[in-house]
């Protein structure tokens, strides 16, 4: 739009090209930014719901702990270590929930430990992880799993 | 058109024609992105909401099955009261025992029935499951009411029950037990399912949520 007829050119110019490429680069990039709010709140909801199936999870194990006993706990400990140990995991990796629980990504762990001032006192502590993501760094292991703890004791 | 200007006054122009449709285009595009931005979010939401309140039903139904086995009296402990039927009924879908749960106002126990319904009570057209229980108060008058675990959503429960434990910790899970026997553990499986509401994959949006309880 130069000179037409001998007519000035007007004072007023339209947008150019890159000004109207780097606009919708802005817009787009904005865009983004709130699909990507959008797919976070999603993560973080299903982790909600992921915490709190685990959580339920956890208290079952800790529950079947609980009523094997002290005694039983004991017997495994001496099986699983050899030689006296303040603390000891059993399963050593993560296991699957074994039938009838329809556990899907969900593994589980215990550790259990003991004080030696407090002998008939044994710290039981139960984790449910989720997979895939548990192999990730350790930040995301931890906001990935739930644990429940209680002290069984000696009766 | 081609380029030629309508003049309108001394200082400015209009604009072309295509100079309208391409703003115009540009515009719908930009248009039809937040559309589509606005659309997902609200979808996201909508459905994240429909999660979290089939997770809470589900919560507070599993709290409500959790207080009754936890407060469960065994036939031999009611021997003084002298209750008709006080037998303990161990099924996979059913569960009939008593329990010190809400008591009622005269400090008796009363007898709890967990099953599985077909059709919803009031709409028995239908073919929904709903999980739910019974408070039969003893030498009560009347029909016990059902009372399903939700009233918008359809459920299902399962029990199992194990009266011993292996040397490697796990259970000996059982579908049954004999009348009045009493378990060690019992396995619930409540699952509750929104039937207005599929993923992505067309499958009915369902909450599972498992766990046991050692009485």
């Amino acid at each position: 739009m130069g000179r037409k007829h001998g007519h000035p050119q007007p004072q007023r110019r339209g947008f150019s090209l890159i000004e109207v490429l780097i606009a919708l680069v802005v817009v787009v990039f904005a865009l983004y930014g709130v699909l990507d709010l959008v797919a976070a709140n999603q993560q973080i909801s299903l982790r909600a719901r992921r915490r709190a199936v685990a959580t339920e999870l956890a208290r079952a194990k800790m529950a079947e702990i609980r009523t094997a006993g002290f005694g039983a706990v004991t017997a495994l400990w001496d099986k699983a270590t050899s030689g006296p140990s303040q603390s000891f995991i059993y399963p050593s990796d993560p296991a699957e929930f074994k039938a009838p629980y329809r556990a899907g990504p969900f593994r589980w762990q215990a550790r259990y430990s003991r004080n030696p001032r407090q002998p008939d006192a044994i710290n039981v502590e139960v984790r449910v992880l989720w997979y895939p993501t548990t192999k990730g760094a350790p930040e995301e292991v931890l906001a990935n799993s739930v644990s429940v703890g209680e002290l069984l004791v000696k009766k | 058109m081609g380029g030629r200007m309508i003049k309108r006054d001394g200082r400015g122009r209009g604009l072309t024609l295509l100079e309208v449709m391409v703003a115009i285009a540009t515009g719908a595009v930009i248009f039809a992105i937040a559309m589509g931005v606005l659309l997902t979010t609200n979808q996201t939401a909508n459905q994240a909401m429909g999660h979290e309140a089939l997770l809470q039903e589900a919560q507070v139904a599993m709290k409500e099955i959790r207080s009754v086995l936890e407060k469960a009296v065994w036939p031999e402990d009611m021997a003084a009261t002298a209750v008709a039927g006080a037998n303990v009924v161990f099924l996979k879908n059913g569960l009939a025992l008593f329990s010190s749960h809400q008591p009622t106002t005269t400090g008796r126990i009363c007898r709890y029935e967990f099953l599985n319904m077909k059709g919803v009570p009031g709409k028995e057209d239908t073919q929904t499951t709903t999980a739910g229980y019974q408070q039969i108060v003893p030498g009560g008058a009347g029909k016990p009411e059902f009372r399903p675990f939700s009233r918008e959503f359809a459920s299902t429960v399962e029990f199992r029950y194990a009266t011993q434990v292996g040397a490697d910790l796990q259970p000996v899970w059982l579908e049954g037990l004999p009348s009045g026997q009493k378990p060690q553990l019992i396995w619930v499986d409540l699952v509750m399912r929104d039937l207005s509401r599929r993923d992505r994959r067309g499958r009915v949006e369902e909450v599972r949520l498992t766990t046991a309880i050692s009485l």
